[in-house]
């Protein structure tokens, strides 16, 4: 039944958003991106895709940097156009995409201001999807006590402040780095229960979809925390609760010691296996890989709100494999490009 | 929630009906007399508004599963939108099934005289009968034609996306299309045949 | 050249305030004595300052070659890094208080030249919450990439030290021996052979004052 009445609000934006997905790079434009001696060849290839318009001619000297920001524009300006024609419950759930970058954001400035940066400069560097009106705001607070009422007040993150318990105390002890994944965590977890609260096929995908995401947070944290300070009660306090690793497997992933624990845990799971076969240090790009396909296997599927996230994980992975690219061809090292870049089909 | 309130309110009725019927009231509740006392006119009338209601619901969730669809998806592969207009059509072909059905429906329609009909049983039976067909009629078509309309719909929408990605993919869903559409053909043809049967009016 | 043409003239214009005499005599072949001493002990500085200069001029090519290699890697451990963590810049430079890896400053003595030696090493006195914060960097993402990203830099930073070191040698002791050549060219060419034709004329003042003497 809810597929019949989900046209009525969200059709037009899925057949946007599945136009955009038809236009993403595939293989042989990547095969062709990849062959660029320079930056102006890669802009002349690019200009058979939907880049076009982006990277018209009148760029005198294209650099990596200038790449970089212009694509960003053309994915915040596509995610804002989808957002603007959105309805609920789709709002929700483009917000809940934008509170991921907000929490990078909001971090970075917290660290800007207690160390007494202007908060202008800081603002304009922040990622512009997770950009929100009253940004500026964070920086009139002095000391951490305003600086968290400011948080809380002016920004749509304060549920995650509030039920991961971060207090004003807090923030000024812990590391940013662990306040960051405990926000993470409790985002992570809000976004997995509200997509169930929808029920269908939504739920269906983006359970998926949001798993894969945990357990990644879980599995790298639990790595890169190897070797550092941090006990194990704090290690289990930022691996987010949602995903195939939980709940049995995450007090395990707490307490491992090296990288042969982590590898037996995650191996078990039918899900993950074969993950570590080449080696540790691919285990991020494997991720990817897994991750990439099951967003454009999520197309498959009609009248859900999985392609709108999807979709922008997508662009969002396009957008990062072309500065790749872009700075491969900089740094005269070709034949690394086809490392990272997962296989798309 | 639905089936909660319908059977609450049969729940209702059925407990008004137990009550006058133990407490010396007579039997109150009686379906039959219900039913005897509904005049044929009603049934037809019930007949052909659900046909053309029902049909006409269907056709537009036909269209607008399928325009939105194409709408969007046309944004970025404008070459879709003409040939998707067929599942427009196919859509609206619903709505068309549903007015046949009602528009015979409404030829059959006869005045007879009740008093008549009180007299001559045989009569009587005609033309109660005639109300009911009308009225299976109406519903046969209506109902077929809802979700034929919603199954057009939905493969039209998925066409029209599909082409947009594929412009292979066209022509075979387009088959998928037509098998959908049949189904409101078969509702279409059922009701005409009991359309058929329908003899009102004084003649016996 | 021109100079070299005018050391020249001025090494054969001899002493004029020498008067002739046995004691002027003395003291000139002194004074030849103590030049040719000094040109020697000054050739040989030269000499020991060239071995040097040639040493480290072979190190700054080596390092510079080594420097192009590790320095293209580390720019592309950046990228990869920003692959696989996304924007970390701002989070990072938030972060960091002081500087981590510092440069101090020793003097090393080559035949009485002072040559100034960098070497960098890590300072622990950072506070505790920029350790931690350097040690759990890209804790959620990118860790690897981000480890290795430091190593890469460690190793560029310390052969940037070490390249600015030999190159600050390289210039003290380009200019220590070119300073040194002229001096013991100035004795070959213009002192010493000043002092033999001062000489030459104070033997032939005597001769000719023999001569007189004689005829007398």
């Amino acid at each position: 039944m809810g597929d019949t009445f989900f046209n009525i609000q969200h059709g037009y934006l899925e057949g946007i958003v599945r136009g955009i997905k038809s236009h993403l790079l595939g293989a042989s434009e990547y095969a062709n991106l990849s062959q660029c001696e320079t930056l102006e060849d890669l802009r002349l290839s690019l200009q058979a895709t939907d880049y076009a318009p982006v990277l018209t001619a009148d760029i005198g000297n294209l650099d990596v940097r200038e790449l970089e920001d212009r694509l960003r524009t053309h994915l915040v300006d596509e995610f804002n156009e989808v957002k603007r024609n959105s309805s609920e419950p789709l709002t929700t759930l483009l917000n809940y995409i934008q509170h991921g970058h907000m929490i990078d954001n909001v971090v970075m400035l917290l660290l800007g201001t207690l160390s007494g940066k202007p908060v202008a400069e800081l603002v304009a560097k922040c990622h512009p999807l997770g950009r929100f009106p009253n940004m500026g705001t964070i920086g009139i607070a002095t000391n951490s006590s305003e600086l968290y009422e400011a948080v809380l007040i002016d920004t749509p993150l304060a549920p995650y402040f509030k039920e991961c318990s971060i207090t004003e105390e807090k923030l000024d002890e812990l590391n940013i780095e662990v306040i960051r994944c405990v926000l993470y965590k409790s985002y992570i977890e809000s976004f997995y229960d509200y997509c169930q609260g929808l029920g269908d096929t939504t739920a269906e995908i983006m359970a998926e979809l949001l798993k894969l995401e945990c357990d990644r947070r879980a599995m790298t944290i639990s790595l890169n925390s190897l070797g550092t300070g941090l006990s194990k009660d704090i290690k289990e306090s930022l691996l987010p609760a949602r995903g195939h690793l939980h709940p049995y497997y995450l007090p395990e992933l707490a307490k491992i010691d090296d990288v042969e624990q982590l590898k037996t845990i995650v191996e078990g799971l039918p899900e993950y296996k074969g993950i570590f076969d080449d080696g540790e240090e691919n285990l991020e790009d494997k991720l990817i890989q897994k991750e990439v396909h099951m967003c454009i296997d999520s197309f498959l599927h009609q009248f859900h709100y999985g392609i709108f996230y999807a979709i922008f994980k997508l662009k969002q992975q396009e957008v990062t494999n072309l500065i790749w690219i872009a700075e491969c061809i900089t740094q005269k090292s070709r034949h690394k490009i086809e490392t990272c870049i997962p296989h798309y089909p | 929630m639905w089936m909660k309130t319908i059977g609450g309110l049969v729940g209702v009725y059925l407990l008004i009906g137990l009550s006058d019927m133990l407490g010396g009231r007579g039997p109150t509740v009686d379906i039959v007399w219900l039913l005897e006392n509904i005049s044929p006119y009603a049934m037809c009338g019930l007949g052909v508004a659900l046909s053309i209601g029902l049909s006409v619901v269907g056709a537009s969730i036909g269209i607008y599963l399928t325009g939105a669809s194409i709408m969007g998806a046309g944004v970025k592969e404008p070459r879709i939108r003409n040939k998707n207009l067929i599942s427009i059509i196919f859509s609206e072909a619903v709505g068309i099934y549903g007015i046949i059905v009602s528009l015979i429906m409404l030829t059959n329609l006869e005045m007879f005289g009740l008093e008549a009909a009180e007299q001559n049983f045989a009569m009587k039976a005609q033309n109660y009968m005639s109300g009911y067909i009308m009225l299976g009629a109406g519903l046969t078509a209506g109902i077929a034609n809802l979700v034929c309309g919603w199954a057009v719909g939905a493969v039209g929408s998925g066409a029209a996306i599909a082409d947009a990605a594929n412009p292979v993919l066209f022509v075979r869903l387009l088959v998928v299309e037509i098998f959908a559409s049949a189904i409101g053909l078969f509702g279409l043809i059922v009701a005409v045949i009991l359309n058929s049967k329908v003899k009102m009016g004084n003649i016996v | 050249m021109t100079i070299f043409y005018q050391l020249a003239a001025l090494s054969t214009v001899p002493y004029k305030d020498v008067t002739g005499g046995c004691r002027a005599m003395a003291l000139m072949k002194n004074r030849l004595k103590g030049a040719q001493v000094g040109h020697r002990l000054l050739k040989n500085k030269a000499d020991a300052l060239q071995v040097r200069f040639r040493v480290i001029l072979k190190r700054i090519i080596e390092t510079k070659g080594m420097m192009g290699e590790v320095m293209k890697e580390a720019a592309f451990s950046l990228a990869a890094a920003k692959f696989s963590t996304g924007d970390f810049n701002q989070v990072v430079l938030q972060n960091v208080t002081k500087a981590q890896i510092k440069v101090r400053c020793k003097m090393d003595n080559v035949a009485g030249v002072n040559l100034p030696v960098f070497e960098s090493y890590q300072d622990g006195a950072d506070s505790k919450k920029a350790v931690a914060a350097y040690e759990l960097a890209g804790l959620a993402r990118g860790g690897q990439q981000l480890a290795k990203l430091k190593k890469n830099y460690f190793n560029a930073i310390k052969l940037l030290v070490l390249l600015a070191s030999l190159q600050t040698s390289f210039i003290t002791l380009d200019e220590v021996i070119k300073v040194t050549n002229r001096r013991v060219n100035a004795i070959e060419y213009v002192i010493i052979p000043r002092i033999e034709r001062t000489l030459s004329y104070i033997t032939s003042e005597l001769d000719e004052r023999e001569r007189e003497e004689f005829y007398r």
